[in-house]
C-alpha cells in the first residue's frame, strides 16, 4: 500500500465530512433563503418560506409554509402553499438540467390575509400584465353591472333626464317669441299713431270739403293733395316694413312652436329605444343569473394564465447548444432518445386546493424546454371533486411550435353547484335556487387570440321574487314557468382583454309565458313613463303661453295700426285722387262744350255776315 | 509556480521514484488536455491526491498541457465530431446516450471526447517515456551537469540555497 498517499486520503475524508456537516446544518437554510430571494424577484412581492428540508433518497426538497404575497394587494397573499414536495433527478443536475420528476403542492389557499404587510422589492410604475388584466377585468365587470342596472329603472328616474329635447325646444321657442315681439314693437313705433292719424284725417277732411269749380281750383287742389301724399309716403314705407316684420315673426314663431311640438316625440322615441323590450333586454336577466362571482372567477383564471405564459415561453426555446460553438468551446452531439431530457423538465405536477367547499386538483405533465425544436405539448388537467367522480374537469393542451402557440382547454362538468343568490332586478329582489348545472365547452387561444364557447345547462331551477317592486308580479309569473335553460358564454378577442358575450335560450323558454307578461308590464311601465312625460311636457310648454300671448297682442296692435293707416289715410287719399280725376274730366268736358258752343256761335255770326 | 518547477528539478535530482514523476506528468496531461469541468477530471484530481504521485509535477504538467490544449482544441473538436458522426459508431453512441452516467461524463461533447481519447491513448506511452527519460537523465546527464562550472557557480548562489530549502 505504499502507493497510497495517506495524508491525501485523510484530507479527502475531512473534506467529505465538512461537506456533510455543511449540508446538514446549512444547506436547508441556504435553500430557504435562495427560494425566498428568487421567488420575491419573480413574483414582484415578498415570498416567505417557513422551512426547507433536503432529502437525498430520492433527491428532492420538502418545502413548508410558502406564502406568496399579492403584489397588487400587499396585505394579502396571492397564494399560500403549506406543503410542497419536489423530486429531482441528480444525474440531470450534473448535466446542468433541472428535471423535476414530481412536484406536489397540496392544500393551496388563495387570497389569504397576511399577518404583516408584504414587502415589495422596488416600486414599479408599470403594472404587471396580470395586474393590468385584473384592473381591466374589474372595469369590465363594473361596466357590465352598470349596463344591467340600466334595464327598466323606476319611471321617475327615467323622466329626470329624458326631456332634454323638449326642454331645449321650449327654451329656443321662448327666445324666438320674445325676440319677435321686440321686433314688432320696434316696427310699430315707426308707423303713425293715433294723433298722427287725426292730423291726416283733418287734412283729408279739409281737402274733401274744398269746392272745385274751375281748373284753377283744381290745380290748387292737386297741389295740396300732392303735398299730403308726400307727407304720407314715409309713413307708408314704415307700414310696409311693419307688415314684413310681422310676417317674418309669425313664420319664425311657427317654426319654433313646430319644434316644440315635435320635441316630445323625439324624447319619447329615445326613452323607448333606451329601454326596449327585446331579446337583449331579456338576456340581461340571464346575465344576472350567472352572477358577478363567475366573472371574477374568469378574471382570476385569466390572471393566472397570463402569469404562467411567460414561464412557458421561457422553457420553449433552448437552442443554445445547437448554435455553432465558439473556438475551443466544442459542441454537444445529440442522439435518439425515447425521453430526451431538456434543460428544464417537469414530468408531473399536482396542485391541490379547496375552493367553494370542493377539493380541486391541478395536474400538469411534461412541461419542458427543448433542444431540437421538437416541442412537446404540455398537458394540464383541472379537476373539481374526486377522481372518476369529478364535478368539473378542464383538460388543457398547451402547444408551442414554430413561434406560434395554441392552447386548448376543454371543459366538462356535471352537477356543478351554483349557490342560491339574490339579485336585484328593477327594484325587485329575485332569489334563485338552481339545481346542479352541467357545463361543457372549449376555449382555444391561438397566439393570444381567444375563441371559445361554454354552455352552462341548468336542468331545474326555482325562482322566488321578493319585495314590492314594480316588476315583482312580472318576474314571479314568468319564472314560475321556467324549468330548464342554457346559458352560453362566448369568448373572443385578446387573452389580455377578452370579449365575453352571454346568450341564452332562457328567452325561448320564457317566451310563452314571459313575453306577454313582460309586454303587459312593459306597457304599464311605458304608460307610467308616458303620463309623467306628458305632465313634464305640459309644464315645459306652459312657460311659452305668456310670451305667445304678448306676441299675439303686439301682432294685433300692428295689424290695427296697418288697417287704420290704410283705411283712414291711404284709402281716402286714393278717393281724393279719384275725385279730382273725375272733377278734371268734368271741367274739361264743360270747357270743351263751351268752346264748341262759342265756336258754333261765331260760325253762325260769320255765316250771317256772309249772307248779308 | 517557480517553487513547483524547482520542486520538479529537485525531484529529478533526488531519489523520488521515476514512476511517481511519470504518472504525475501523465495525469497532468489528462486534466490539462481535456476540458476542466468534466467529471473524469474530478476522478483524475482525486487520484492525484490519493496516489503517491509527485504533486508538483502534476500541477506543472496540468498547466503545460492546458496551454497546449488551447492550440489543439480545434483539432480535438474535429476529431470528436468525426467520431460522434461516424455511422459505424452511431449505435455505440446511441446506447451510451440512453444512460445518464455517460451523459454526465459528456461523452457526446466533441472536444471532451477528442481530447480524452488522445490523452488516454497517450497516457501509458507518455508515462513510460517520461520514466525512461528520468532514469536516463539521472544515469548519464545528471553527473555531467553537476561537473559543469556553471552549475558549481549556481550551487554557491542564493537561488541554490532556495532550491535546497525546498522539500522534495
Amino acid at each position: 500500500m505504499k502507493f497510497i498517499r495517506w495524508t491525501g486520503l485523510v484530507g479527502l475524508a475531512v473534506f467529505t465530512a465538512i461537506l456533510l456537516v455543511i449540508g446538514f446544518f446549512f444547506v436547508n437554510g441556504w435553500a430557504k433563503q435562495g427560494l425566498e430571494a428568487s421567488g420575491t424577484k419573480a413574483n414582484g412581492a415578498e415570498v416567505d418560506v417557513a422551512s426547507v428540508q433536503l432529502s437525498l433518497s430520492p433527491l428532492g426538497f420538502k418545502i413548508n409554509g410558502v406564502e406568496v404575497a399579492d403584489s397588487g394587494k400587499p396585505t394579502h397573499n396571492a397564494a399560500v402553499l403549506p406543503n410542497v414536495q419536489v423530486e429531482l433527478s441528480l444525474a440531470q443536475l450534473f448535466l446542468g438540467n433541472l428535471r423535476i420528476h414530481n412536484l406536489i403542492i397540496s392544500d393551496v389557499e388563495a387570497d389569504v390575509e397576511r399577518k404583516q404587510v408584504a414587502r415589495l422589492p422596488e416600486a414599479s410604475e408599470e403594472k404587471s400584465a396580470g395586474e393590468s388584466i385584473a384592473s381591466a377585468g374589474k372595469a369590465k365587470v363594473d361596466s357590465y353591472t352598470d349596463g344591467i342596472a340600466q334595464q327598466l329603472p323606476f319611471a321617475s328616474s327615467v323622466l329626470d333626464g329624458a326631456s332634454a329635447n323638449t326642454r331645449q325646444a321650449v327654451t329656443d321657442a321662448g327666445t324666438v317669441l320674445a325676440s319677435s315681439k321686440d321686433e314688432v314693437t320696434t316696427a310699430i313705433s315707426k308707423v303713425p299713431n293715433e294723433s298722427a292719424l287725426a292730423d291726416y284725417k283733418e287734412q283729408i277732411d279739409a281737402l274733401e270739403n274744398t269746392e272745385i269749380s274751375s281748373l284753377d281750383d283744381l290745380a290748387d287742389f292737386r297741389e295740396k293733395l300732392q303735398a299730403l301724399q308726400s307727407a304720407v309716403s314715409s309713413d307708408k314705407a314704415a307700414v310696409a316694413e311693419l307688415k314684413t316684420v310681422v310676417s317674418d315673426a309669425v313664420k319664425a314663431n311657427a317654426e319654433a312652436l313646430k319644434d316644440v311640438a315635435n320635441a316630445p316625440g323625439e324624447d319619447w322615441q329615445t326613452i323607448v329605444e333606451t329601454y326596449p323590450l327585446n331579446e337583449q333586454g331579456l338576456l340581461k336577466v340571464a346575465d344576472l343569473l350567472l352572477g358577478e362571482g363567475v366573472w371574477q372567477k374568469a378574471e382570476k383564471a385569466i390572471y393566472w394564465y397570463n402569469k404562467a405564459k411567460p414561464w412557458l415561453a421561457k422553457v420553449r426555446l433552448n437552442n443554445d447548444e445547437d448554435e455553432k460553438p465558439a473556438r475551443g468551446v466544442g459542441q454537444f452531439v445529440h442522439f435518439a432518445h425515447p425521453d430526451p431530457t431538456a434543460k428544464f423538465q417537469l414530468d408531473t405536477g399536482l396542485v391541490s386546493f379547496v375552493s367553494d367547499g370542493w377539493p380541486w386538483q391541478l395536474m400538469v405533465e411534461n412541461i419542458r424546454s427543448t433542444t431540437d425544436g421538437a416541442v412537446q405539448p404540455v398537458y394540464l388537467k383541472l379537476r373539481r371533486g374526486e377522481e372518476s367522480n369529478e364535478a368539473l374537469l378542464i383538460n388543457g393542451v398547451l402547444e408551442r411550435s414554430g413561434g406560434s402557440s395554441v392552447d386548448t382547454f376543454t371543459l366538462t362538468g356535471r352537477g356543478v353547484a351554483f349557490s342560491s343568490r339574490d339579485i336585484n332586478v328593477a327594484g325587485a329582489k329575485l332569489n334563485w335556487v338552481p339545481e346542479d348545472a352541467d357545463v361543457t365547452g372549449e376555449i382555444v387561444s391561438t397566439d393570444g387570440e381567444l375563441e371559445g364557447d361554454i354552455t352552462v345547462s341548468f336542468p331545474a331551477n326555482q325562482f322566488t321574487v321578493l319585495g314590492s317592486g314594480d316588476v315583482v308580479g312580472y318576474l314571479q309569473s314568468a319564472f314560475q314557468s321556467v324549468n330548464a335553460f342554457n346559458i352560453d358564454v362566448q369568448l373572443s378577442g385578446e387573452v389580455t382583454s377578452p370579449r365575453i358575450s352571454v346568450s341564452s335560450d332562457i328567452d325561448n323558454k320564457l317566451s310563452a309565458a314571459l313575453k306577454n307578461v313582460a309586454k303587459e308590464e312593459y306597457q304599464a311601465w311605458l304608460a307610467d313613463v308616458e303620463s309623467g312625460f306628458n305632465d313634464n311636457v305640459a309644464d315645459l310648454t306652459a312657460s311659452l303661453d305668456g310670451p305667445a300671448e304678448e306676441f299675439t297682442g303686439e301682432e294685433s296692435l300692428a295689424n290695427f295700426r296697418i288697417d287704420s293707416f290704410e283705411q283712414q289715410v291711404e284709402d281716402r287719399i286714393q278717393a281724393l285722387e279719384d275725385k279730382i280725376s273725375a272733377k278734371q274730366k268734368e271741367l274739361e268736358n264743360k270747357a270743351k262744350k263751351a268752346a264748341e258752343d262759342k265756336a258754333k256761335e261765331e260760325a253762325g255770326k260769320l255765316i250771317d255776315k256772309i249772307k248779308f | 509556480m517557480i517553487q513547483s518547477i524547482l520542486k520538479i528539478f529537485k525531484a529529478l535530482n533526488s531519489d523520488v521514484g521515476p514512476w511517481q514523476i511519470a504518472f504525475a506528468a501523465a495525469m497532468g496531461m489528462i486534466i490539462g488536455l481535456t476540458p476542466l469541468w468534466s467529471v473524469h477530471n474530478a476522478i483524475v484530481l482525486l487520484l492525484a491526491f490519493l496516489l503517491r504521485v509527485h504533486l508538483a509535477t502534476f500541477f506543472v504538467f496540468w498547466l503545460l498541457f492546458s496551454a497546449i490544449a488551447y492550440l489543439l482544441d480545434p483539432w480535438f473538436h474535429q476529431l470528436g465530431l468525426s467520431l460522434l458522426n461516424n455511422d459505424s459508431l452511431e449505435s455505440l453512441w446511441t446506447s451510451l446516450y440512453q444512460q445518464d452516467f455517460w451523459q454526465v461524463l459528456h461523452f457526446n461533447h466533441t472536444i471532451t471526447l477528442g481530447s480524452f481519447l488522445v490523452a488516454i491513448i497517450a497516457f501509458v506511452p507518455f508515462a513510460v517515456a517520461m520514466r525512461l527519460s528520468i532514469v536516463r537523465y539521472r544515469a548519464s546527464l545528471l553527473p555531467w551537469v553537476n561537473k559543469m562550472k556553471v552549475v558549481q557557480m549556481l550551487k554557491g548562489s542564493r537561488l541554490f540555497q532556495l532550491y535546497q530549502s525546498i522539500e522534495g
